[in-house]
């Protein structure tokens, strides 16, 4: 106790003696070149510093030596108290005689030391961090309820997805998606069906569950229109989901692509039946009125609820 | 005054000693093959009895009620009569209580494979065992209380203090969660049904974990601790203070396992107010445990017991500022249903538990045999290799849960799921899986050890049946002396103690449960949602015999992540005439609550489940789910379905008077219409099904049933946008 309150006495005293100190360096480098000199102020700061720290040296050492003419100094327990038992405020072992309760159970014996005073504290911060917590969640305005953190969550989430989509010229739809044959689209389209379409598709596009690409016969129209279409909103009664969600619409452009391209290729596992009718390629700009069904957009389900 | 001369019974300690190791081993063992099937779905050897969704209960029931439950009773039995000085009151409820509760453990060790599950974790066990464990606790609890009354000792130790607690609201908890209604022999639906259904499992499941894991093994640590230790107790005014607030706070805090859940705001928050205060209480126990040692820390160096001690009390102090950590709603977002839940509760299992039990077992065998441990060395061993065994468990499993939640939540700046296929987070964390199962091996490895070591032990000394001993009889003197304390009151009378703690552990679940149950606008009813179909009700019994629950939630969070994946967040409405809920707590596999959505992003076609049923890895490669065979050689047992609808009548689903005698042609029209999309394409399957296993399928086999399960989960909540998407397509 002694030695704490001494410790804050002088860490106190130190501090408020450094403090001009920090503050005064950045005289000289205001001053760059010109000498270093020592004004008045400066030496009567560091004379009355001095003399001060002498002051209180004096009074602690009078407080100390009153305290050791009158026997007050530092009890025996104090002192037998080791480093661990300090840090986690336990009383001594050494003292265990004087509180240990004279009743045995089975040879074990208890004792009658208190709760270490931090442990007490933590359960009271505890207790008023639940109580307020309560209070805040369910009493107050600055609380929320998880409908209101979702609502909030999804809001910022768009504001940013639009910005991003803006800025990276990804607004590509139904109705400005290109057929793009240049390699690198092609090799990602390919990477994006290996990873998601191939289960349904098969590995070559030949078909599985779903429909055979590889043919010049289609479900869904073989326009790119029609397909990118096919793919971002799937044809869920046939087990085709819709992929706006998983795919940026940029992705959903090389894999339609892909799949575009993959007409006539010869697989080399046989393909399943022609599914659909077939597709003219000349008949391109007659097939593209189908994608500006407006009902179709009105159940986008891109929108987050 | 003469000493009276008596003996303890050391025959049923040393029962329920060989039980505890015999049944952790069978449990443990358990527990390493489901943790195989979790890298390796084929370690289930295509047999539908061992395959993770039935035995994965089969390992929670087995380590928490046959190897926690019976190390309880040894020490208990073992504790008790020494502190009260007095033998059991009853050998004849000792023998009913330890067969009985053995053959309780044979029956769930039979019908869980078989497939008969209430679904409800924890508490999986079917009705007529249910009442068979009501039956033997009640015999616990008699032998207990009558040998407190017969005792020799005034006052009651602390550690007594934890076993009443302990079966009185063990006996509570268990009562109230297994309010059942029985259809036949081994099948039942729970009484309370969705939200309700959630707050009473996870009320009792919550405190299964703190009055079967905790509040007995504060019990036992208050014992053999000092005992080990040769130490007195740190402190008895602290040992006042964290029983009384833990046993108080512990019950509020069930809600903290249904955060972002259709459960009301307010009980979530409750939930999570009261798991912040139980921080303290909980560390009372560990520091009166580890500060016993104060003065005997060179012990520890010596004597491996005392370090089993040691790790078990830290695991119990980190697993208890974990769980608080784990409530609060930021963190909770991350961590629910990935694997840091399941390192978290093996922390507390493999360490608290086993480590505390293990201790205790070196240190009563050798007492009742009179003789020394046969190997110190072993004990040793077994203490290392129990560590790198939790080291290897739980290191990994926070990796992995860590992992997969942030994977779960992480969208690109496209606004686009980072990992839309669910698939990808689970590949990711494979290899954990196989260090936690390695784990899992070293720490099954020290316990043979062990079992090794004490067998040698018991065969080089003799079990002393009956240990004579001796002590004066109780008077009738009201304030013993230095009994001045005002806590010494209630310490020197069971019946008021048993009432004030009896008390103390309802308060909590009464404030939780009536505002639930009584006030109408906590559950919001949503009226397009309508009752399952006979098919469906067919295929959710189906989904709760295999036990699809163990590895799918049907819990749609209100997170962006999760509603971009698969669909609306869940509503309270949606679950009104689900008996039992079936919201799951763990995914290993996806969510699945939509998946009957026809506007959402996850729904599947009726052909997809048909194939991935058949082999998962045919439309999802690498997927670490199971084959269910089996549902496509066995029929759907449609006779049992009118005592079913009339069970879900009595229970206020609104099905129509008469609508038992027309389930076989409701059937059967659903039947055909899902067969006939199934009929379109898939001739491929079928060739297979064939050729691998000689089946032929048709409309009547339990696939049928399972897929318009599936198909009506989530389908009711857009009845309107559905017709509306229908009529787009028509029109198309």
């Amino acid at each position: 106790m002694e030695k704490n309150k001494n410790l804050k006495i002088w860490g106190t005293l130190f501090l408020l003696l450094a403090t001009p100190l920090v503050f005064g360096q950045d005289a000289p480098a205001a001053a760059e070149s010109s000498s270093f000199q020592i004004t008045l102020a400066t030496l009567l700061y560091v004379f009355g510093s001095i003399l001060l720290v002498i002051a209180i040296a004096i009074w602690r050492i009078a407080v100390h030596l009153k305290k050791y003419i009158r026997q007050e100094f530092k009890t025996e327990e104090e002192e037998d108290r080791t480093f661990w038992e300090k840090i986690f405020q336990l009383k001594s072992t050494s003292t265990d005689r004087d509180t240990i309760i004279d009743h045995p159970h089975d040879g074990i014996y208890e004792l009658d030391n208190p709760a270490p005073p931090w442990f007490m504290w933590m359960f009271y911060l505890t207790i008023i961090f639940a109580v307020v917590y309560f209070i805040r969640f369910n009493f107050t305005d600055w609380g929320y309820t998880q409908a209101e953190e979702y609502i909030e969550e999804v809001k910022l989430a768009e504001t940013e997805q639009a910005a991003n989509l803006e800025k990276a010229g990804n607004a590509i739809d139904e109705n400005s998606v290109e057929f793009l044959t240049d390699e690198a689209t092609i090799a990602k389209g390919k990477a994006i069906f290996d990873g998601n379409c191939q289960v349904c598709h098969g590995q070559y596009g030949q078909g599985a569950v779903g429909p055979n690409f590889t043919d010049a016969y289609y479900l869904h129209g073989g326009s790119i229109k029609d397909i990118f279409k096919t793919i971002k909103y799937g044809v869920v009664e046939k087990g085709m989901q819709a992929w706006a969600q998983q795919l940026s619409p940029v992705a959903m452009q090389q894999v339609a692509s892909y799949v575009k391209s993959l007409k006539g290729t010869k697989p080399p596992v046989e393909g399943k039946e022609p599914q659909g009718t077939l597709y003219d390629e000349s008949a391109e700009g007659a097939a593209a009125e189908v994608t500006n069904d407006s009902n179709i957009v009105a159940t986008d389900t891109t929108e987050v609820k | 005054m003469q000493k009276e001369q008596f003996s303890y019974d050391n025959t049923i300690v040393r029962n329920f000693a060989i039980a505890t190791m015999v049944w952790g081993i069978v449990g443990m063992l358990v527990g390493v093959i489901i943790a195989t099937q979790l890298f390796e779905p084929a370690m289930n050897l295509n047999l539908r009895y061992v395959t993770f969704g039935r035995i994965r209960p089969l390992h929670t029931n087995a380590v928490i009620f046959a190897f926690v439950g019976n190390a309880i009773f040894t020490g208990v039995y073992y504790s008790l009569q020494r502190l009260l000085k007095a033998r059991m009151f009853s050998d004849v409820l000792s023998k009913i209580h330890f067969w009985g509760w053995q053959l309780i453990i044979v029956s769930a060790a039979l019908t869980l494979p078989m497939g008969f599950t209430s679904s409800k974790e924890y508490a999986e066990l079917e009705w007529p065992i249910d009442i068979a464990i009501t039956i033997i606790w009640v015999v616990f609890g008699w032998n207990m209380i009558g040998t407190i009354v017969k005792r020799r000792e005034r006052h009651m130790y602390v550690a007594i203090w934890f076993y009443l607690a302990t079966f009185l609201t063990v006996a509570l908890l268990h009562v109230v969660n297994s309010f059942e209604l029985p259809v036949t022999f081994m099948k039942s639906y729970s009484w309370y049904a969705g939200v309700q259904d959630a707050l009473v499992q996870w009320w009792y499941g919550h405190n299964a974990v703190a009055f079967f894991l905790t509040t007995p093994y504060l019990g036992l640590m208050y014992y053999f601790m000092p005992k080990l230790a040769e130490r007195p107790i740190y402190s008895y005014k602290l040992s006042i203070l964290h029983f009384w607030s833990l046993i108080f706070i512990y019950i509020w805090a069930g809600p903290h396992h249904l955060l972002y859940s259709s459960l009301p705001d307010w009980a979530q928050t409750l939930g999570v107010a009261f798991s912040v205060m139980l921080i303290a209480p909980s560390w009372g126990g560990m520091l009166n445990g580890l500060l016993t040692l104060r003065g005997a820390w060179d012990k520890v160096r010596d004597d491996a017991r005392l370090k089993f001690m040691v790790v078990g009390i830290t695991a119990y102090g980190m697993a208890t500022f974990e769980g608080p950590m784990l409530s609060l709603k930021n963190v909770n977002a991350i961590a629910h249903f990935t694997d840091w839940i399941v390192s978290h509760v093996h922390v507390g299992a493999l360490g608290w538990n086993g480590f505390l039990t293990f201790g205790m077992l070196y240190y009563i065998i050798p007492k009742i045999y009179n003789t020394k441990l046969f190997s110190t060395k072993l004990v040793s061993t077994h203490f290392w290799i129990g560590t790198m065994g939790i080291i290897f468990y739980a290191v990994p499993m926070y990796i992995s849960g860590f992992t997969q939640g942030v994977m779960w939540k992480q969208f690109t700046a496209d606004g686009m799921l980072k990992y839309p296929n669910f698939l990808e987070t689970t590949l990711q964390i494979l290899p954990m899986h196989m260090l936690r199962a390695f784990g899992g091996l070293l720490y099954l490895t020290g316990v043979i050890i062990m079992v090794v070591n004490l067998a040698k032990t018991m065969r080089q000394g003799s079990l002393v049946r009956n240990e004579e001993a001796e002590a004066y009889a109780l008077t009738k003197e009201e304030n013993a002396p230095g009994a001045t304390y005002w806590h010494r009151w209630i310490e020197r009378r069971p019946t008021q103690f048993i009432i004030m703690a009896f008390i103390m552990v309802a308060i909590g679940g009464a404030v939780e449960f009536l505002p639930t149950f009584l006030i109408k606008s906590n559950i919001k009813t949503i009226e397009s949602v309508t009752p399952y179909t006979p098919l469906e009700l067919a295929g959710r019994d189906i989904y709760i015999r295999e036990g699809c629950n163990n590895c799918h939630s049907q819990l749609v969070r209100p997170f962006r992540s999760e509603t971009v994946r698969y669909g609306d967040y869940a509503k309270a409405g949606e679950n009104v005439y689900d008996h039992p809920f079936l919201w799951g707590s763990k995914r290993t596999g996806p969510d699945l609550s939509r998946s009957g959505d026809e506007t959402g992003v996850f729904r599947k076609g009726a052909e997809w489940h048909f194939k991935h049923m058949w082999d998962p890895r045919s439309t999802s490669p690498g997927s670490i789910m199971p084959r269910y065979m089996w549902l496509y050689e066995d029929n759907i047992d449609v006779a049992a379905l009118p005592a079913k609808i009339s069970a879900m009548r009595t229970l206020n689903v609104p099905y129509e008077e008469g609508k038992e005698d027309k389930v076989e042609a409701e059937v059967s029209e659903q039947a055909e219409a899902i067969w006939k999309q199934l009929q379109t394409s898939e001739k491929g399957i079928e060739q297979q099904m064939l050729a691998e296993k000689g089946i032929a399928v048709d409309q009547n086999k339990e696939i049928i049933a399972l897929i318009a399960y599936l198909h009506k989960l989530g389908r009711d909540i857009h009845p309107k946008e559905n017709s509306d998407n229908q009529t787009a397509l028509n029109n198309k």
